[in-house]
């Protein structure tokens, strides 16, 4: 099952992957403006999380909404832009699948960095759940105040779009790592630049899973 | 805004001779206090589509900036003879003197900040830079509710459109079940653009729905046979269905509408920000 799609009620965005949390229990992670609908309230028992099976075409009930958080952001060094996520628990007909079918993987050694400023210009790559194509940035500013927002990260695509639905998309750095949340932007709208928070930011301590294509639903 | 307290337009204190005007704060008239007054704060308004063949209009407005209130005194050093100070809408526009003394330099000040207005931001192609900005840093779900309802009509419009190509009559000829299934084929098309709900794919899906339409009216038969008016009405109904369908997806652009956008021009260290009001 290729699963990247995912929506509540009217929003609809990307999967960024899945967490852990200490005791074992694994959740979906996206933005909070997908995965808190059309209110922006998180509600477990109003936002219903569906995923789109891009090989049968059809959408099916996944889970709900838990928690996430949306903050502007401070302008601090370690606490800059827009911290825009949530997360989801799976319904049990597919938590212990997708828990089966999870690749641990290291977040970016990137994200260990003392001094975030010295990661401008690094290369970042994307896939964009609405082109289904790879996407290819550059890091153009770090901790980026906007007219009217903070970012921890402005990224200048150069190789394919983010696309309105492609919110909470995965950027991964130059060695396949997961690095950074897509929360902004759209390149199909005479603009080159899409916006990003920090993954360490958003996970914390938790661990990252990546899924696998292998996984049949 | 307390626009209400400046209901008269122009206010022009003219001091005369003896004659004194004081002010006061307060209805006992114990506290006496200077006329009030207010810098000119700048705004940019952004009208879009604001008339036919125009899609954009900004235009610099000053307002009284109600934060900062300024207040002038009348005093002996000031001047011996008449004072005119008008005031509109709180902001100084003019002041006159008649007397030996020299206008003082802070007075210039202020009435520069009215008659040098146009020259605190650097360019409308600056500022239009900014607007543009401010629209990629929107958020970017997608918006897939219309298209949500738009799939459940065009299922049953589907479920419908197969079942006429089962039917066999007099009233329908070979070349109309040709188009009944290649109406067929363009619902399927539709329905299944729909259901993987990607925004951007509808002003392609809306094209095929305008072109099903159309072949629904090619279907349609001459015949004036009950049969054939029972088909012409069940055509009419999925074409309306399609037509709501359609609707659904294309409600009027955003782009069409006419919208007013008012922001704050700030300047900062010599670089000019654009900062949205937000109307409430």
């Amino acid at each position: 099952m290729n699963f990247k799609r995912i929506c509540v009620g009217a929003k609809a965005g990307a999967l960024t992957g899945f967490v852990s949390s200490d005791n074992g229990s694994y959740f979906g992670l996206s933005a909070f403006h997908v995965l808190s609908g059309s209110n922006r309230v998180i509600d477990p028992f109003d936002d219903k999380v569906e995923v789109f099976n891009m090989e049968t075409n059809r959408w099916l009930q996944f889970g709900t909404t838990i928690d996430g958080r949306y903050y502007k952001g401070d302008g601090t060094i370690n606490n800059f832009g827009i911290l825009d996520y949530a997360y989801f628990d799976m319904f049990s007909t597919f938590k212990d699948r997708i828990k089966n079918n999870l690749t641990l993987i290291n977040v970016s050694q990137f994200l260990y960095n003392i001094n975030k400023l010295t990661l401008k210009d690094r290369i970042v790559f994307g896939y964009s759940v609405i082109d289904e194509k790879e996407i290819v940035g550059k890091l153009s500013n770090i901790f980026y105040e906007g007219p009217n927002n903070r970012f921890d990260v402005e990224i200048e695509i150069t190789s394919g779009h983010t696309n309105e639905g492609d919110s909470g998309m995965l950027w991964r750095d130059e060695y396949n790592q997961p690095f950074l949340m897509h929360i902004r932007g759209n390149t199909n709208n005479n603009s080159t630049k899409s916006y990003a928070t920090f993954l360490d930011r958003i996970i914390g301590h938790r661990t990252f899973y990546n899924y696998e294509e292998r996984l049949t639903i | 805004m307390k626009t209400n307290l400046f209901s008269i337009v122009t206010l022009t204190f003219i001091l005369s001779g003896c004659a004194t005007v004081k002010f006061y704060s307060d209805k006992e008239l114990t506290k006496e206090s200077g006329v009030e007054f207010y810098s000119p704060k700048p705004y940019l308004i952004v009208e879009r589509n604001p008339a036919k063949d125009v899609s954009m209009k900004m235009t610099i407005v000053y307002l009284p900036d109600f934060n900062n209130p300024k207040y002038a005194k009348l005093s002996p050093g000031f001047g011996t003879s008449d004072l005119k100070l008008s005031l509109e809408n709180g902001i100084i526009t003019s002041y006159g003197i008649n007397s030996d003394s020299k206008i003082p330099e802070t007075l210039t000040a202020i009435s520069g900040l009215v008659s040098g207005t146009g020259t605190s931001y650097k360019s409308i192609a600056e500022a239009l830079s900014i607007l543009k900005d401010n629209k990629d840093e929107k958020e970017q779900s997608g918006d897939i509710s219309s298209m949500k309802e738009a799939q459940d009509i065009i299922s049953l419009v589907k479920t419908d459109i197969e079942q006429e190509k089962t039917k066999t009559g007099d009233h329908i000829s070979e070349i109309q079940k040709s188009k009944i299934k290649q109406l067929n084929d363009s619902i399927v098309k539709i329905e299944n653009l729909l259901i993987k709900r990607i925004s951007k794919d509808i002003p392609a899906i809306a094209r095929i729905m305008a072109s099903s339409i159309k072949l629904i009216d090619e279907i349609k038969t001459t015949s004036t046979s009950p049969n054939a008016n029972d088909f012409n009405g069940r055509m009419e109904t999925r074409k309306n269905e399609i037509q709501v369908a359609m609707n659904k997806i294309s409600p009027p652009k955003k782009a069409d509408l006419a919208t007013v956008e008012v922001y704050e021009i700030i300047n900062k260290s010599g670089s000019t920000e654009l900062k949205r009001i937000e109307m409430k």
